[in-house]
């Protein structure tokens, strides 16, 4: 089947190290999103898969067949780019097909298939159009069509919806997830927004400096992330993270883990703080609590604490989360767990 | 003295504010008017006229324009002035692309190849003229020289009226085909490196990209190059006049050099430069006309 | 990224390094044939370097005529001619770009028709007005009538255009004057456009042939072009050597300018290409 598998990767531009000796491994069928701040690598492997950003040194397979050497067009991947690189002086048609004519196949499953493909696309009726006629939304289905009408093995996509306004971007992401459910077949999928990331992908990969921070599914990465870096990256507001006395080791909670009560509460963890600002959302507000000099975001269906007032925060065990000294997590079957916990 | 345009009603301007751009574009209007737009009109009334700069000139209707339209030398002026530009425009042109598209990857080698071929571009046409002419001089030439060793016969060059066309439109290639080349190249780097690695991924191979990406992508700045190059081969005087004298005989005699010799060499014969001088300026109208029109069709654009 | 030996690697190569030569070697013959003595120059086979160089050549070109006049004259012309186009330049794209009048497109659209009318069509008429006015005699007819260099206006205007208002108008509100707001706050930012037209005129009038050709009419106001030209009638048969000794003075500058900041000439020539 179409797993991806990378080993020993490494990828230098003139002396800046990009990726060094990474290995990875991205799951058949799955739609693995690729996340991280800009520089992290993530766009370079998408292109080392594609083979139009070829890696420095090591081996990239695809179903078990090693396509390192290959030209782009033989690896049977498609993609579709952040700028739609549609060919602006080509018809519709005429860029859906221009692969399939390249590859010498046959006029009339041509046509049929750029019409099955548009079709589902939703540019069946703009085939003979110019791109510097259609809207971005348009243009970016176009580059989907392309890509669709190789039935590849592999659909990468490197920030497709980035230059999309916000109500077709969350229509658009819609749309994807429905069209990996239909085909089936692997997206690899790089964003920076981390919306999307969690409401799209099957696994996430979380990239940082051209190191893998985390790989798993959306839950397991916000609930049970591996390092500082991970349990910051992912969820909004951050999540909050305070130092043990002169100590690198910290401990960390999500704002929507905290509970605010007027009287202590019997939690394990238990501070009495000032609320120093407040915003409402309507749904939710948001407070910023502070307590030993300490600022905590903390995230409330309630409403009703005033700025200014007193008020005691509260968080269950299980909610607390430990890092180390070399920002990496203290599990509570690690044997320091609970002698940091008990510090609390 | 300063104008504080705040606190006034919108839209009102003050006498001094509504002159002030025509006062702006006075002076170039004014060398504008008097070294283009006069020169011009005078040159089209005068080429209706009959004059030897020093008496009053006579009203002589189209006369000019018959005599000069029956003459064999005008005629072949015109058609040395087209063959010239054809070849030099045609050569000039596809050899460039071809050497932008060779050259077009950022390389030691390329950059310095770049740079020395546009050299010539910003070296005088005079003495550009007067280094190949000594090159290409019939008996102590560097150019024969070459030729006799590689086994071929010596060539007369500027001094035969069969090979004298060829070495100034050589001279022309030469000094061009960098600047060409440059333009191109420039062009070229403006197409967006992500259609290509799309056209990758389609398996398109070399050619196919030049011609299915490359060449419409930058058809915009072709054409303009094409019209400018044209127009100005179409107003060649410098080499003609350093190489060849318009010779041997009238070889390589250019319009240009035909409206010089028409207006200073040869005596009371003002109208006829006058009329040639129209001539010229309608076939460089018609040529950037043309270009406008086409310029709406069948060029691409984003 | 490996680097893969090709025989068409090696072939392009070569094919480069022949570029090379076809380009600058006559560049190359040029300034060592100003070296050589006759003989020498016409000696077969020929030499690559002067077997003694003969700054002599160099004397005989200088007497030959008034080259120091020549010279001046070069100078004069080109930087005077710079600087009635800037003064001209200028102002008339400020007007183009920022203002709004009657009558802007009409009077732009003269310009962009100035722009496609050549000298080699106006001439005549402009030599008979400089032979009425009696300036035949002086520089004027060689600076003024290129005054108004209409692809000069044009192109700046462009980048005035993509000047802000905003700042304009935060300047007013700062209580600039007009002036100020022309030199504080258009020039700064129009200066890398500015230097490249005004480089590219002043390379193409210190090249000019054909118009000072026309216009000079003695000795006394040749430019270092005509002065080199008027080396070719000296005794009939053609001194080589002291002919391009001639052009090695008119082009040495400009290869050693050129040398030096090629990246920066280039880029001025071959955007202002692009529309």
């Amino acid at each position: 089947m179409a797993e991806i598998r990378f080993e020993d990767i490494t990828k230098k531009f003139g002396d800046k190290v990009i990726l060094d000796r990474l290995n990875l491994s991205i799951e058949d069928g799955s739609f693995t999103v690729m996340i991280g701040p800009s520089g992290c690598g993530k766009t370079t492997l998408l292109r080392i898969i594609a083979g139009i950003g070829p890696q420095t040194s090591g081996k990239v397979y695809l179903d078990g067949e090693d396509i390192s050497g290959l030209p782009p067009a033989k690896r049977n991947v498609a993609m579709v780019f952040q700028n739609y690189a549609i060919y602006p002086t080509m018809t519709v048609q005429e860029n859906i097909e221009f692969g399939l004519k390249n590859n010498k196949v046959p006029k009339a499953e041509r046509e049929r298939l750029v019409k099955e493909i548009s079709e589902i696309v939703g540019i069946g009726d703009m085939l003979n159009r110019k791109p510097s006629t259609l809207s971005g939304g348009q243009r970016q289905r176009i580059a989907l069509a392309r890509a669709m009408v190789k039935k590849p093995k592999v659909f990468l996509m490197d920030e497709p919806l980035s230059n999309l306004d916000a109500k077709l971007r969350v229509s658009m992401r819609t749309e994807l997830i429905e069209l990996h459910n239909r085909l089936k077949t692997t997206f690899v999928y790089v964003t920076h927004d981390q919306t999307e990331a969690m409401s799209m992908g099957t696994n996430i990969i979380l990239m940082n400096k051209g190191i893998i921070q985390q790989e798993a599914t959306p839950s397991v990465i916000y609930h049970d992330p591996d390092n500082l870096f991970t349990a910051q990256f992912i969820g909004s507001p951050q999540m909050n993270i305070i130092h043990f006395d002169d100590s690198a080791v910290c401990y960390g909670f999500r704002p929507e883990k905290v509970h605010l009560t007027n009287e202590p509460g019997q939690y394990f963890y238990t501070r009495r703080g000032t609320i120093v600002t407040k915003e409402m959302l309507g749904s939710e507000t948001i407070y910023q609590v502070r307590y030993a000099g300490n600022s905590v975001m903390v995230k409330s269906l309630e409403d009703t604490f005033e700025q200014d007032s007193e008020v005691y925060v509260g968080v269950k065990q299980k909610n607390i989360l430990l890092f180390d000294e070399n920002e990496m997590r203290i599990r509570p079957e690690d044997p320091r767990y609970d002698g940091w916990m008990q510090k609390l | 003295m300063t104008d504080k345009s705040i606190a006034r009603p919108a839209g009102y301007k003050t006498p001094w504010e509504k002159l002030r751009p025509y006062i702006y574009i006075l002076p170039a209007m004014f060398f504008l008017a008097l070294f283009t737009v006069y020169p011009v009109i005078d040159m089209v009334i005068r080429s209706f006229e009959k004059w030897n700069l020093v008496a009053t000139p006579t009203w002589v209707g189209l006369d000019n324009y018959k005599y000069i339209f029956n003459r064999k030398e005008f005629i072949d002026a015109i058609w040395h002035t087209v063959t010239y530009a054809i070849f030099v425009v045609g050569l000039g042109l596809s050899l460039a692309t071809l050497f932008a598209v060779w050259l077009s990857k950022s390389t030691f080698m390329n950059n310095l190849t770049r740079t020395v071929m546009f050299m010539p571009h910003v070296i005088a046409l005079l003495s550009v003229a007067m280094v190949w002419a000594w090159i290409m001089n019939k008996n102590n030439g560097l150019l024969n020289l070459v030729l006799n060793f590689f086994g071929l016969p010596s060539l007369k060059w500027a001094d035969s009226s069969d090979t004298a066309m060829m070495s100034i439109i050589i001279v022309a290639l030469w000094k061009a085909i960098g600047y060409n080349t440059m333009l191109i190249y420039a062009a070229i780097q403006n197409v967006p490196a992500e259609l290509y690695e799309a056209a990758d991924l389609d398996n398109a191979n070399s050619v196919k990209k030049f011609f299915k990406i490359t060449l419409p992508m930058i058809s915009p700045q072709m054409f303009m190059l094409l019209i400018t190059a044209t127009t100005g081969s179409f107003r060649v005087f410098d080499t003609v006049r350093v190489m060849t004298h318009g010779g041997p005989g009238t070889s390589t005699q250019v319009l240009v050099y035909y409206i010089y010799k028409q207006a200073f060499i040869l005596n009371g014969k003002v109208g006829y430069a006058f009329a040639a001088a129209v001539v010229l300026m309608a076939m460089i109208g018609v040529l950037t006309l043309a270009y406008f029109r086409v310029l709406s069709k069948r060029v691409h654009y984003q | 990224m490996k680097k893969v030996i090709t025989p068409w690697s090696i072939l392009s190569f070569l094919l480069k390094i022949l570029l090379i030569v076809v380009f600058l070697f006559p560049f190359y013959w040029m300034i060592t044939t100003g070296f050589k003595t006759y003989q020498e120059a016409i000696a077969y086979p020929p030499t690559l370097w002067p077997k003694e160089m003969q700054w002599g050549n160099f004397v005989k070109v200088w007497q030959s005529g008034p080259y120091l006049t020549y010279l001046l004259n070069s100078f004069l012309v080109s930087i005077g001619t710079l600087m009635i186009q800037f003064l001209v330049m200028v102002p008339a794209s400020y007007a183009f770009a920022k203002f709004e009048f009657k009558g802007r497109g009409f009077f732009f659209a003269i310009v962009m028709v100035a722009f496609m009318v050549p000298q080699q069509v106006t001439f005549i008429s402009i030599f008979t007005m400089m032979s009425r006015a009696n300036l035949l005699k002086t520089l004027w007819p060689q600076i003024i009538p290129h005054a108004a260099n209409a692809f000069g206006i044009f192109l700046l205007r462009q980048n005035f255009m993509q000047i802000p208002d905003e700042l304009l108008e935060s300047a007013r509100l700062d209580n600039a004057g007009e002036f100020q707001i022309l030199t504080k706050v258009m020039l700064p930012m129009g200066k890398p456009t500015l230097v490249s037209i005004l480089m590219l005129s002043f390379i193409s009038t210190w090249n000019d042939y054909f118009w000072p050709f026309i216009m000079a009419s003695n000795q006394n106001v040749y430019p270092l072009t005509l002065g080199i030209d008027a080396l070719r009638d000296v005794e009939g048969a053609f001194d080589w050597e002291i002919i391009m000794a001639g052009n090695v003075i008119l082009v040495v500058p400009i290869i050693i300018v050129y040398a030096l900041f090629h990246k920066r000439i280039v880029r001025a020539f071959a955007y202002s290409g692009i529309k």
